[in-house]
């Protein structure tokens, strides 16, 4: 083999080396998303053996960072939330894919990661044809500048965008699981 | 007689392989519009100017592509789309903030890849407080799956203490003769 081409097989083996490594770090080790859209590995942080009962505060930070358990590899994202009647909710328009769906029908089991804090917690599908109003409101104001009126009903049917939005309401686990 | 330092060699292919890669990464994402959510530069192909009567078809496409004039580069981004009335509306969360919104509103001469398809046109920022409404009422159906009786968009910075996104619609028009 001619020298340069030694050389030119090293240089993209190192080039492949360092953007493996990157995308391990960015995709496993980088403690969440590092880009919001590109989903991150394992949360870092204390886990919290007392819950809260009223997530309230929570509402204070613009995006919430959750972590599934569900598959083999970690899978944390930032996703919309509101913090209502005492509990935590997760909107999650199809829009941003569904990812974090998929994962969370096959294991309801997630992380919440607050103020460096990890908690856990377990999401539990709103059910079809809920008044949505109460809970919606407060999330398109603040995460689209967007003022409702009057009754909010999901688009179902033959009538279905192309994108809809699953909502979750966040229930403690049973003490044995925490 | 010159003198080799032992590991110069393996700092020169750790630069060249950084090099490789930063290209690698511009060229995936650079000069042929944006990947996903990685900006891009400027569009291939030429644009069709003439006015489209009617943008509903943009419904199917749920994240365009639109290429803006910077002072130096032309730069792309992914973004949403509204079809409402016939027009074309795209919106832009946090938009001062954002660097397309910047260059657009110092140069609305934008070019749009709607699926297959390129359109040139200039952004209007929609001011009008039924317009901006009705296209937010499509926004929500669209992309939140929610059909709502009443919408109205919040216009302008958000008051001190208000935690509001700044969201900032414009009218995508067909691009005048003369520009």
């Amino acid at each position: 083999m001619r020298p340069g081409g030694r050389t030119l097989r090293r240089i993209l083996f190192i080039a492949g080396l360092g953007v493996a490594a990157v995308a391990v770090w960015v995709r496993l080790l980088g403690g969440g998303p590092v880009v919001s859209g590109i989903p991150g590995g394992w949360l870092r942080g204390e886990t919290v053996g007392d819950l809260p009962s009223d997530w309230s505060f929570a509402n204070r930070a613009p995006y919430l960072l959750v972590e599934s358990r569900a598959w083999t590899l970690p899978y944390s994202v930032r996703v919309w939330f509101l913090a209502h009647g005492g509990r935590l909710y997760l909107l999650l328009p199809d829009f941003f894919g569904d990812g974090l769906q998929r994962r969370l029908a096959d294991d309801p089991r997630l992380t919440v990661a607050l103020g460096g804090r990890l908690h856990p917690q377990i999401a539990v599908p709103l059910p079809a044809g809920a008044d949505l109003s109460p809970l919606v409101r407060p999330v398109l104001r603040r995460q689209f500048a967007i003022e409702v009126e009057g009754r909010v009903r999901p688009v179902r049917g033959d009538d279905a965008s192309r994108a809809g939005m699953s909502i979750y309401r966040l229930d403690d686990p049973p003490r044995e699981a925490q | 007689m010159s003198t080799i330092r032992p590991g110069a060699g393996w700092h020169g292919s750790c630069l060249a392989g950084i090099a490789v890669a930063v290209m690698g990464v511009g060229l995936g994402c650079g000069p042929w519009g944006p990947r996903g959510i990685l900006p891009g530069g400027p569009f291939v192909g030429s644009a069709r100017t003439d006015p489209v009567p009617d943008w509903s078809f943009s419904d199917e496409h749920p994240l365009i592509a639109i290429e803006t004039r910077g002072s130096l580069f032309r730069h792309s981004v992914t973004i949403v789309c509204i079809a409402s009335g016939g027009k074309l509306y795209v919106m832009a969360r946090h938009a001062p903030r954002k660097r397309w919104v910047q260059n657009m509103e110092a140069d609305p001469r934008v070019r749009l890849r709607v699926g297959e398809g390129l359109y040139a046109g200039r952004a209007v920022r929609v001011r009008d407080e039924d317009e901006a409404g009705e296209v937010v009422r499509a926004f929500l159906r669209k992309y939140v799956g929610l059909d709502v009786e009443r919408a109205r968009a919040l216009g302008g910075p958000p008051a001190s203490g208000d935690d509001r996104a700044e969201v900032w619609t414009w009218r995508i028009d067909p691009m005048q003769a003369d520009s």
